[in-house]
């Protein structure tokens, strides 16, 4: 048997080569995968966000539908789900609460379709908008919705 | 037998074509990394939905908030101010006092409620300022400045609409939302 010993030179001569391109496709696969992987989550997020926008826009249409102009903390407090039957169809999981911040603090409302948390993508959305209590006091209230995927 | 093993030269351009291959993907790689980075992190806080860091979505509720508590201001004659007067109504009397020669400090009390509204409707990590402008043919002038501290060098977020018209002259309230110092990165 006869040693080829061009071609045992020619291997070690190649493997910095190898070693080179390996690297590259490597990093080239990894950065592709990571930065779409990120992207997926951040457009789940996105359209978490833009459901829970959506949720607090349908809950403040049917308050001022169910109330007019003049909500006050009373009629809030007093709101049931069935405020939200048109709107409540949504696909994934979610939450919305109503809290008075001024004058005082209170947690006026809370809804939801489920009360375990999900642990998959999750966005939220709030707005600030003033109720009506007592004779002519006027306080600020919060609106928050969470809006989760299945 | 011998286990010599040959080398020659013509490797080597083989080993730096490899080299530049393994420069373009680390270029390409970051290239990608910047991109993915810029999708990802918000410009300013002002790309953040939440209303509560959001001057704009804040001042009008602000403005029509009631004090939630009497005060009295001490002025030649004290002058008492209902629970349920609007913080409007408040910065528009006071700004037609201030204007007729009121000092300002006399309004110490009441200042402070108004920042407290401020402060509580606001995100817990933003420092609120109120500010009310006086628009006249000769230029504009602060009139008062209600907060804490005065605003550090930093981004300052901020919305202005006119106060209720109480005679000739035009004041406007400009609401500020300071960020406080925070880590990059860590969103509001």
């Amino acid at each position: 048997m006869r040693d080829d010993h061009l071609g045992i030179g020619g291997f070690f001569e190649d493997l910095p080569v190898l070693l080179f391109v390996l690297t590259g496709t490597l990093l080239l696969i990894g950065t592709n995968v990571w930065v779409m992987e990120g992207r997926g989550v951040l457009e789940a997020v996105s359209s978490c966000e833009q459901q829970a926008e959506d949720l607090v826009g349908t809950f403040m249409l049917a308050l001022s539908n169910k109330c007019g102009a003049d909500a006050t903390v009373e009629s809030v407090r007093f709101v049931n789900s069935s405020l939200l039957d048109n709107g409540s169809t949504w696909p994934g999981v979610w939450a919305i609460s109503v809290s008075v911040i001024h004058p005082w603090q209170e947690l006026l409302l809370s809804l939801g379709n489920q009360t375990e948390p999900t642990g998959a993508d999750a966005g939220w959305h709030n707005r600030l908008f003033n109720l009506r209590y007592g004779v002519s006091g006027s306080a600020v209230a919060e609106v928050v919705a969470y809006v989760g995927s299945l | 037998m011998s286990a010599r093993c040959s080398f020659n030269d013509r490797g080597q351009l083989a080993l730096m074509d490899a080299m530049v291959f393994f420069a373009v993907a680390i270029l390409i790689s970051s290239l990608q990394l910047c991109m993915y980075r810029v999708e990802a992190v918000p410009d300013d806080v002002n790309a953040n939905p939440a209303s509560r860091c959001n001057p704009e979505s804040i001042l009008p509720v602000f403005l029509k908030a009631s004090l939630g508590a009497r005060c009295v201001v001490q002025l030649d004659r004290p002058l008492d101010v209902p629970a349920h007067t609007t913080v409007s109504e408040c910065l528009a009397a006071e700004a037609t006092a201030v204007l007729r020669g009121e000092p300002v400090d006399s309004f110490d009390s009441l200042n402070s409620m108004i920042l407290g509204i401020a402060t509580n409707i606001s995100h817990p990590l933003m420092t609120p300022h109120v500010i009310l402008h006086l628009h006249t043919i000769v230029g504009d002038a602060v009139i008062l400045r209600i907060e804490r501290s005065p605003p550090g060098s930093g981004d300052i977020l901020s919305a202005c609409c006119d106060l209720p018209e109480d005679g000739i002259q035009r004041v406007t309230i400009s609401f500020q939302l300071e960020p406080a110092f925070l880590p990059e990165g860590f969103g509001i």
